[in-house]
């Protein structure tokens, strides 16, 4: 078990290694230049050059990897004298057009995205669930054919589509939510929920679709299924039954949450932009706006990171589910 | 409950089921099972046969109130199935097991067998003890350690054993066996008919064995009932059936069971 953990972990540095230098090299292929946006309006060629050297982005995609990678081990120093920077030892990169290290950038966005994600992911739990497992259990009836239809809009509407609307209904028809802005838990916990309801709503309503469906067709299933006419045959009561049922259920739902929530938790671009919140997906547009490498690198690993351990996470959990997944 | 009714009585039982509508077709319904009547005694095996499609699982699974029957009566152990309430099926059950033709699909895969065969005695609020789950398993000729297994880990003869093994748990005084063998391999088939015919020997449980195969039905039944399209258009003791079929349908089983030509 701790062997397995172990090498699972060790393949996931190795797997973060070349998403690292994918992605810089992929950044390094594209046309725009870096130096390009920090250098000013009038841009002298030599300024630009003088530039591109401080920022070590005249230097070749592999010396340019070698360095992130000592940046993550030893820490990393731009510059020298009155302009240098220094950016600590786990360094996933130094942003100048926000004069800050990526890591404390993160960790700064990172309570928002957090926020979104937590909210989204419980309600689309219950949501999705509750109606999945209803519609299955009354096959055939409202519940069912009003949230197969609901599952169907929510995994054929755009994520971009349904915030808008939920902004212009919610927010400005109906004068009900808050279109914009975040506040801390920590600050007011109520206030925090009542501008966050908008874009849990919308994040939650797409996955939601998913999980009816999964959940709908497996419970669906399971309930058919012999050993539970076998039971029922035995003489166990109809609650008993659905407990054994529930059991088949979890399995694709939680290697569908594992996925799910790892991917919420390394930000949500379009729910971010609607709602202008400033979380990870918001800080990896601007990176990308701005043509800097290092929000880029950072936020993309943050990202593998967590959908690496995301996984690890539910592979454990299965066996537990279900004795017939075994590890390999 | 009365000692000397038989176990197991059907009068004139219909089951209708109901086919989707559609376009053009007219939903009358498809007539499973016409108006049967069966009875199986105490201590005695039952053998229903007939061609796929001909009623037999449900008129088995009549018995214990799986299927409801659509007009007639079902008695079971003397009470009148249709009458009983929630609880009152679920004491009958305990009373009536049963063993379904697939035992990989009959058994909870993500069970080991002890939770399997502890969830018999929990469905009727009762505890067990491992001494006698060991004893349960050796009576259907399995050792203890396939306590700790689960479906997918043991072969499907064996499977079958623990489903046996599922169904005596409670003491039944009835048994239904719908089609016990044929997901089985030939090999295999005998071991669990003779496991079968031993507890109707030893421990004078009542059958109604579901067949499609007379071969199989003519060893371990005493009385055959022959099914077809939903009526028993035979009934009779085995042996008599066998040597001398009135029916057509019953003569064309006979026929093409490879055993028949075997003098006796």
């Amino acid at each position: 078990m701790i062997t397995y953990i172990a090498r699972r972990m060790v393949t996931a540095v190795f797997m973060l290694l070349a998403i690292a230098f994918v992605t810089i090299a992929l950044f390094f292929g594209a046309s725009k230049d870096p130096a390009r946006a920090m250098c000013g309006k009038p841009c002298p060629a030599e300024t630009k050059e003088k530039v591109s050297a401080y920022m070590q982005t005249d230097q070749s995609v592999v010396w340019q990897y070698g360095q992130f990678v000592k940046g993550l081990v030893a820490g990393r120093t731009y510059g020298e004298g009155r302009q240098q920077v220094h950016c600590d030892a786990p360094c996933f990169g130094y942003s100048f057009p926000n004069r800050s290290d990526v890591t404390s950038l993160i960790t700064e966005r990172l309570p928002v995205t957090l926020s979104l994600a937590a909210g989204a992911a419980v309600l689309c739990l219950v949501v999705g669930i509750g109606l999945g497992a209803l519609s299955a259990i009354r096959r055939g009836g409202l519940v069912d054919r009003f949230s197969t239809g609901f599952a169907m809009f929510g995994l054929s509407v755009p994520t971009f589509l349904v915030g808008l609307l939920v902004v212009q209904v919610f927010g400005f028809m109906l004068n009900a939510l808050p279109y914009s802005g975040f506040v801390s838990f920590s600050e007011s916990p109520a206030d925090w929920a009542w501008h966050l309801i908008g874009p849990w709503m919308v994040l939650s309503f797409i996955l939601a679709a998913g999980y009816i469906r999964v959940t709908r067709t497996q419970l669906l299933n399971e309930l058919s299924a012999e050993h539970l006419v076998a039971m029922t045959a035995r003489g166990a009561s109809p609650r008993q039954v659905n407990r054994h049922a529930v059991r088949g259920v979890m399995v694709p739902v939680v290697a569908m949450f594992a996925l799910d929530v790892t991917a919420l938790l390394g930000g949500s671009v379009i729910a971010e932009k609607v709602f202008s919140l400033h979380g990870l997906g918001d800080l990896l547009l601007s990176g990308v706006n701005e043509s800097d490498l290092s929000i880029v690198v950072g936020v993309t690993l943050f990202s593998a990171f967590l959908i690496i351990v995301g996984n690890l996470i539910a592979d454990l959990l299965m066996p537990l589910l279900d004795p017939r997944i075994r590890r390999a | 409950m009365s000692a000397d009714a038989p176990i197991l009585e059907m009068t004139d039982v219909s089951k209708r089921f109901r086919t989707p509508g559609g376009f053009g077709r007219r939903r009358n319904g498809f007539l499973a099972v016409d108006g049967v009547s069966l009875r199986v005694e105490r201590g005695e095996a039952l053998g229903l046969v007939g061609e796929s499609g001909s009623g037999k699982s449900t008129l088995a699974r009549m018995a214990n109130g799986l299927v409801t029957p659509t007009s007639g009566t079902v008695r079971t152990d003397g009470q009148d199935v249709a009458a009983l309430s929630r609880r009152g099926l679920r004491r009958l059950r305990r009373n009536v097991a049963m063993v379904f033709q697939d035992p990989l699909a009959s058994l909870n895969p993500r069970q080991t067998v002890r939770q399997t065969l502890e969830n018999v005695y929990r469905a009727h609020g009762e505890t067990t003890s491992t001494g006698e789950l060991v004893a349960l398993l050796e009576s259907v000729g399995l050792g203890p350690d396939y306590l700790g297994r689960y479906p997918h880990e043991a072969s499907g003869g064996q499977l079958q054993r623990v489903a046996v093994a599922r169904a005596l748990a409670l003491k039944p005084d009835l048994i239904i066996a719908d089609e016990p063998t044929s997901a089985l391999d030939v090999s295999v088939r005998a071991q669990i008919l003779n496991l079968l015919a031993d507890l109707q020997r030893d421990q004078g449980i009542s059958f109604l064995h579901v067949s499609h195969d007379l071969a199989v039905i003519r060893l371990y039944s005493d009385r055959v009932a022959v099914m077809q399209r939903g009526r028993v258009v035979e009934t009779g003791p085995s042996d008599e059936i066998f040597r001398s079929p009135q029916h057509p349908c019953t003569q064309a089983l006979v026929a093409a069971t490879p055993e028949a030509e075997l003098p006796t």
